[in-house]
């Protein structure tokens, strides 16, 4: 065990004991010599006035017959016994009025003299005193007379001697007792301090070597003895729990290191499971794509085959034959049909339209369908529609019907005679919301009626009423199970109400959106409502566009039999060649075909506005959902599903075919054709397509202008919202706010516009890659969105220049915004901008733009500061949403930043850099972008020298860097791997891929974010741990060394806490440093840290002193804040603090012996009563 | 000449006569007469008449055996001062006057047989016998002045005085005790 000497702290206690015990028995010497020797000089006084006073009384009184016969020498005589007392040196009688000396004596004759003074000092009795004397007088009386005085005078000095003596006794008294008592108190003490010293030794010894197997192993026979073993039992707890907190924090790190290690490995498994898991599905969706095209294609034939000879003079054997064959080859697509539909619910699921649809006209397809089946089965069907419902609803029309007719053939099938009603009634049962209705379909029939049994399987799938059905009435089984699927996806209710032998009625009910606004107006989407006029199809022109030669032959001859001429196409490219040359009213369009597919054609169709009105029906074996709506968003009218069904063919080419004197609707019919000039109009509107509109308007100018100021509106508030939406992920709503937006387009010419949001639309339905799409919509938006800004703003010639400079400056403001954003400026932005520029300034504006051409933001800013009017600019509005993350892409080809910045703008916020340097200081500021896309191949400095200085500089290090090059060559990946790059791209980038990646990167920064947060930060007070401490520390210290500041290191330890803990229970003691932390974290600065050290002990950082007085306010205000009441769950409980405080460079260089410093400063100012701050000294 | 120093001397006589005639006209020793009586006064502070403290009577008598011109000069320096908180009376005696009244008899007269006499008629009486007689004390006096040193003493017989019941102060006697042989 060793003792060392720690300085003079070490030895407080002995000294304190011993001072205390010699000062106390000094001061008592000291008083009791100081009151006896004051008492005894005016004792001794007293005495010797005393003595006085008898012997004059004396003399007085013996000398009354001397002096009353004038005696003198009696009265001298009697004088004369004052001999016997040495000090009085002088003694008289005196006559009374006159103070004649009647008789004297005195001691040596030198005195003789001053008797008369001192007889005037003391007329007429009593005591007189002078430095050397002390005297009395006496008046002598003799029965009332005064016939007298006697004086007496003594000397002092024999009584000073006295005193003198005396006090000297005292005083070696007093040293002699203090000499004593320092023996005696030093004995004393030393048997406390030693053994306090030893254990002060033996506890610092523990705390430094943190050694806690070592123990105290002398023991005292007192208190300290206690404490000693109290001490010794205290070690072997704290041995204990170290070893356990060792072994826990070890475990801890182990386990933080695999954490990474399990979060890549689980991504890379989730990535795997999902590929896995789209690649099966669309393996499913292709199969069943496939299957359907591939079984539809020969029965088609088979069944129009078989109709065609049917039509053919035959022999009745023939026919009989071969009309068994079709009904055969019908029942046979039936039952494919249902197989196909159910394993497509299955495949993928089901996908609800919510378009416009007329009740009437699915009627009426019903109808239509059955028709034949009725006819054949003489049964009568009538149609009950409740009058007070409107007709149109939104919904999807094409379930509806298919749930329909379903329940329409099983009726027709299962009833042999009577009659069918279909009805469709509100139902006011329960609350819909006054835009919705609850409606009722029911088809009843007086067919065979099903038994209890029968009814409670009867949705079920793979199940018949019974097997003998099956035989008698055939199908599979699976319609209604479709049905209730369907019935169940709309969020409605199916059901059957059944009586054997009398009949049944099956109904389903569903909550229908009504259509409350008037329809808009789109280009010829809706078919007209007209009865079946098979008739009017005499003498139409049909272009039928299909490769397959028997289908080809098939319709070509079904259609020959009407009266229809039929032109024939093989692909659509013919197709688009032959509609340009000729006129036809209606065009039946195969989807799948080679060189050029029906949609792509339809779409150049239609992207020729004369072909605006043009009907197209599609015809596909694909019925899928997705291709349906595919056919339509390519222009398509109309769509009819292979194989063929003809009699629903027949009615929708009726329905469609465009009959000469067809005008669009809501034309405004004015006799006044006006000629005016559109020419310039076509020229500034490029994304326009004027024609039809013009036509429609008469060449109105100034309508079209009021059309376009409002369109243009639109444009701008629109698209944003739609962004979002989609940013939401709310895909279905994204399309509703679509197809408003491009029927408004359609409307007023907007041709970019309207096609950019139908391929939305359509992507946005694929819902899997729709990025690309979006930003092709977009830029179509904007362009559109800039020529109309632009006509708008010069549409008068006079005031051309004014109206430029007007709308100049927002266009300046807005570029200064997205400069010093660091976006990236599109070709559009520019070419606006140079347009916009007027004589003086073109130079400057040239400059302009080849600055930011050269990504030199820097210079581009200062021009452009010159260049704007203060007075002219609004607000500068950065336009975009917030989104989560920020990505830099640096690379000095502006068609490289164009690419990445529009592949990622629609998800993240991007900023350009052009040089390694514009780079490197972007990175560094606030905000810090969360990843970097980093070319190689740049002047100056290339990537490589960029990401090592990234990665050297601690304020940029974290970032994820990827390098994107059309370096091809394996060393520079592994070299930017090795220089600490994630990932590498290469050109030319996949965007899906790219997209990707940077997913997965930033997904793993936020996981080791979290990871750190976790490492880093107290769990219950959310501010840094002891880990993080540590390291903020040593940043602090080097930081404040390099201002040349002054660092304050504070300990703060929380008094009372325990006794929190013990009185309220721990959750309250857990809340209370919750409510402590944010106390301190309201008072301390941006700058300054503070982190828990565990329990109740905090240490707070306060950097960027001048010295450390200047934190004694915070010091003040923390203590005062921490010693405010605390209110928890009605409880009050108060607690106070005591900070220690040592100053880096002043106390120490070490953070260790810093913080141990303010330990030792927190303890000194507990002891000095707690709630109190005291700063590191040395000598405490 | 001689009609002026005539009338000078018969001048002289006449004032030195004026001074001699007023009756009470003090001669050379007027002080030594006041001296005395003041010592008859102070005698009495340090003698006790158990007579005159118990008895009846209201004062206490000097008398002065026929001396006119002490008795006044007595009268003057007693002035009305109390002996023994009795009012003081004092006559003047002659040989046929009482004397059972006195307290103290001074006789300023040198005779011896006038002293006897006196003496002898108050010797049963307690009073203080006071004489200036050379042979006073044989006599039967009790205290006796003479002159030593131009200074007036006097002797004392305590003896005598204690025959007839007084009580004299230890500080007196010690006083009286001398006599002019010393």
């Amino acid at each position: 065990m060793m003792i060392k000497s720690r300085g003079n702290k070490s030895k407080l206690i002995s000294r304190t004991l011993f001072l205390s015990t010699l000062l106390s028995s000094a001061l008592s010497l000291l008083l009791v010599g100081i009151v006896f020797f004051i008492t005894e000089t005016s004792n001794s006084e007293k005495n010797l006035t005393d003595r006085l006073h008898a012997q004059a009384s004396i003399i007085a009184e013996n000398s009354q017959a001397a002096v009353s016969f004038g005696d003198t020498d009696a009265a001298r005589l009697n004088l004369a016994a004052l001999r016997n007392d040495s000090h009085i040196i002088f003694s008289g009688i005196y006559t009374p009025n006159d103070m004649q000396l009647f008789a004297y004596y005195h001691r040596d004759h030198s005195i003789k003299d001053g008797h008369k003074q001192w007889l005037t000092l003391s007329k007429p009795s009593g005591i007189f005193k002078t430095e050397d004397i002390l005297g009395y007088v006496q008046p002598i009386n003799l029965q009332n007379e005064l016939i007298g005085y006697v004086l007496i005078v003594s000397d002092t000095n024999a009584l000073k001697n006295e005193l003198t003596t005396y006090a000297v006794t005292i005083l070696g008294v007093f040293f002699f007792g203090l000499l004593f008592s320092l023996i005696l108190s030093s004995r004393m003490t030393r048997s406390i301090s030693h053994p306090i010293s030893y254990m002060v030794d033996v506890a610092e010894h523990i705390g430094q070597s943190k050694d806690y197997s070592t123990r105290f192993e002398r023991h005292f026979n007192n208190e300290l003895g206690y404490l000693s073993s109290a001490f010794n039992d205290m070690l072997d707890q704290i041995e204990q729990q170290s070893t356990e907190r060792t072994r826990a924090e070890q475990e801890l790190s182990a386990h933080r290191d695999n954490l990474q290690q399990l979060v890549l490995e689980q991504t890379s498994k989730l990535r795997l499971a999902k590929e896995l898991a789209e690649t099966s599905s669309k393996a499913k969706s292709a199969f069943l794509a496939n299957m359907s095209h591939e079984i539809r294609t020969p029965m088609n034939a088979i069944i129009g085959m078989t109709q065609l000879t049917l039509q053919t003079d035959l022999t009745a054997k023939q026919t009989n034959y071969l009309s068994k064959v079709n009904t055969s080859a019908k029942w046979l697509l039936g039952i494919l049909n249902d197989i196909l539909d159910f394993s497509k619910l299955e495949a993928e699921k089901v996908k609800l339209e919510h378009i416009e649809f007329s009740l009437q006209s699915i009627i009426q397809y019903l109808t239509d369908v059955t028709s034949s089946l009725l006819k054949d089965k003489q049964l009568s069907l009538t149609i009950d529609i409740n009058p007070n419902l409107p007709d149109t609803f939104l919904g999807d029309p094409l379930r509806l019907g298919q749930v329909l007719l379903n329940f329409l053939n099983n009726a027709i099938k299962f009833t042999d005679k009577g009659s069918i009603i279909i009805r469709v009634e509100p139902l006011s049962v329960g609350t819909v919301p006054i835009n919705q209705a609850e409606l009722r379909f029911s088809i009843i029939d007086t067919g065979i009626g099903l038994t209890e049994e029968q009814q409670s399987h009867l949705f079920t799938a793979f199940n018949q009423a019974d097997n003998s059905t099956t035989r008698l009435y055939g199908g599979t089984g699976l319609g209604l199970a479709i049905c209730k699927q369907l019935v169940e996806a709309m969020k409605g209710t199916i059901g059957v109400d059944s009586h054997l032998g009398v009949g049944s009625s099956f109904f389903f009910s569903v909550i229908l959106d009504k259509q409350l606004n008037t329809p808009s107006i789109t280009a010829n989407r809706q078919p007209f409502i007209s009865s079946d006029n098979i008739a009017n199809l005499n003498g139409i022109s049909l272009l039928l566009v299909d490769d397959n030669l028997i289908n080809q032959e098939l319709v070509q001859d079904m259609l020959d039999t009407k009266g229809v001429q039929v032109d024939i196409a093989n692909n659509g490219k013919e197709a688009v060649a032959m509609i340009a040359n000729k006129d036809y009213s209606i065009v039946l369009m195969d989807c799948l075909m080679p060189v050029m597919d029906g949609y792509q054609a339809s779409k150049i169709i239609r992207s020729n506005p004369d072909n605006a009105d043009l009907p197209i029906i599609a015809m596909t074996a694909n019925v899928m959902e997705k291709d349906r709506n595919r056919c339509l968003a390519s222009g398509m009218n109309d769509h009819i599903g292979k194989p063929i069904e003809w009699g629903l063919f027949f009615q929708t080419l009726s329905r469609w075919v465009k009959k000469p004197e067809n005008k669009i609707a809501n034309v405004t019919k004015t006799n006044i054709e006006n000629n005016e000039n559109w020419d310039d109009l076509v020229n500034q509107l490029p994304s326009f397509e004027l024609e039809a509109i013009k036509r429609l308007l008469k060449g109105n100018r100034d309508n079209y202008f009021k059309l376009l100021k409002i369109f243009r509106q639109q444009l701008l508030n629109e698209p944003s919202l739609i962004t979002e939406t989609i940013s939401g992920k709310n895909l279905v709503e994204a399309q509703k706010m679509l197809h408003e937006l491009l029927g408004g387009a359609a409307n007023i010419g907007a041709k970019q516009v309207h096609l950019a949001c139908l391929d939305l639309q359509t992507e946005l339905k694929n819902n899997a890659n729709y990025l690309v799409a979006l930003n092709t919509w977009h830029a179509s938006i904007n362009k559109t969105l800039d020529e109309l800004t632009f006509l708008l703003t010069n549409n008068t010639p006079g005031r051309q220049h004014l109206d430029k400079e007007m709308s100049l400056q927002p266009l300046l403001t807005k570029l200064r915004g997205l400069l010093k954003n660091n976006q990236f400026i599109n070709d559009n932005f520019l070419d606006q901008l140079l347009k916009l520029s007027s004589g003086n300034d073109v130079e400057h504006y040239a400059l302009l733009n080849e600055y930011i051409i050269n990504s030199n933001y820097k210079d581009a800013l200062s021009i452009l500061n010159n260049l704007i009017n203060p007075e002219m600019s609004t607000n500068e509005i950065i336009p975009l949403q917030s989104k989560d993350a920020t990505i830099l892409i640096v690379d000095d080809n502006r068609i490289n930043q164009e690419r990445l910045a529009s592949l990622l703008s629609p998800l993240y916020q991007t900023k350009i850099a052009g040089n390694g340097f514009r780079a490197l200081d972007i990175a560094q500021h606030s905000p810090q972008p969360e990843l970097i896309l980093l070319d190689i191949t740049m002047p100056q400095i290339d990537g490589y020298e960029v990401c090592r200085r990234l990665k050297d500089n601690p304020i940029t290090s974290d970032i994820p860097v990827i390098f994107v090059t059309a370096a091809s060559m394996h060393e520079s990946e592994s070299l930017g791997l090795e220089l600490g790059a994630v990932d590498y791209i290469k050109k030319p980038i996949n965007p899906d891929v790219t997209l990707q990646r940077i997913k997965h990167q930033l997904l793993l920064k936020q996981h080791e974010k979290e990871l750190k947060q976790i490492a880093h930060y107290d769990v219950l007070t959310n501010i840094p741990n002891r880990a993080l401490l540590a390291d903020r520390l040593k940043h602090t210290i080097a930081q404040t060394k390099r201002e040349h500041k002054l660092l304050a290191i504070c300990y703060l330890d929380i008094d009372g806490f325990k006794s929190i803990n013990d009185t309220f229970g721990h959750k309250t003691g857990d809340e209370v440093l919750i409510k402590i932390t944010q106390r301190i974290n309201h008072i301390l600065r941006e700058s300054d840290t503070v982190s828990r050290l565990g329990g109740d002990e905090f240490i707070i950082l306060l950097p960027d002193l001048n010295s450390g007085n200047e934190s004694v306010n915070t010091l003040n205000r923390l203590l005062e804040s921490i010693a405010q009441p605390i209110h928890i769950n009605d409880q009050i409980c108060t607690v106070t603090a005591s900070i220690g405080i040592s100053i880096f460079p002043t106390d120490s260089s070490d953070p260790d012996i810093l913080i141990q410093n303010a330990d030792k400063a927190m303890y000194i100012a507990k002891q000095s009563g707690k709630n109190c701050y005291h700063f590191f000294n040395e000598n405490d | 000449m001689s009609k002026l120093s005539t009338r000078l001397k018969l001048l002289l006589c006449l004032i030195s006569a004026g001074f001699c005639l007023p009756a009470y006209s003090a001669p050379p020793t007027d002080r030594k007469l006041q001296i005395t009586a003041a010592y008859l006064f102070n005698f009495t502070k340090f003698i006790s008449w158990n007579q005159v403290t118990t008895s009846q009577s209201e004062n206490f008598t000097f008398c002065i055996v026929d001396d006119d011109y002490f008795t006044e000069t007595l009268k003057n320096v007693v002035n009305n001062r109390t002996v023994a908180n009795k009012k003081t009376q004092i006559r003047n005696v002659s040989e046929t006057d009482q004397m059972t009244d006195c307290n103290l008899l001074y006789i300023p007269q040198h005779s011896p047989s006038l002293n006897s006499f006196y003496i002898n008629k108050v010797s049963k009486l307690q009073i203080l016998t006071i004489g200036n007689s050379t042979t006073f004390i044989k006599l039967g006096g009790m205290i006796r002045f003479y002159t030593k040193n131009n200074k007036l003493k006097f002797e004392i017989n305590n003896l005598k005085a204690l025959d007839v019941g007084l009580k004299i102060d230890s500080q007196l006697l010690r006083l009286g005790k001398g006599s002019d042989d010393d």
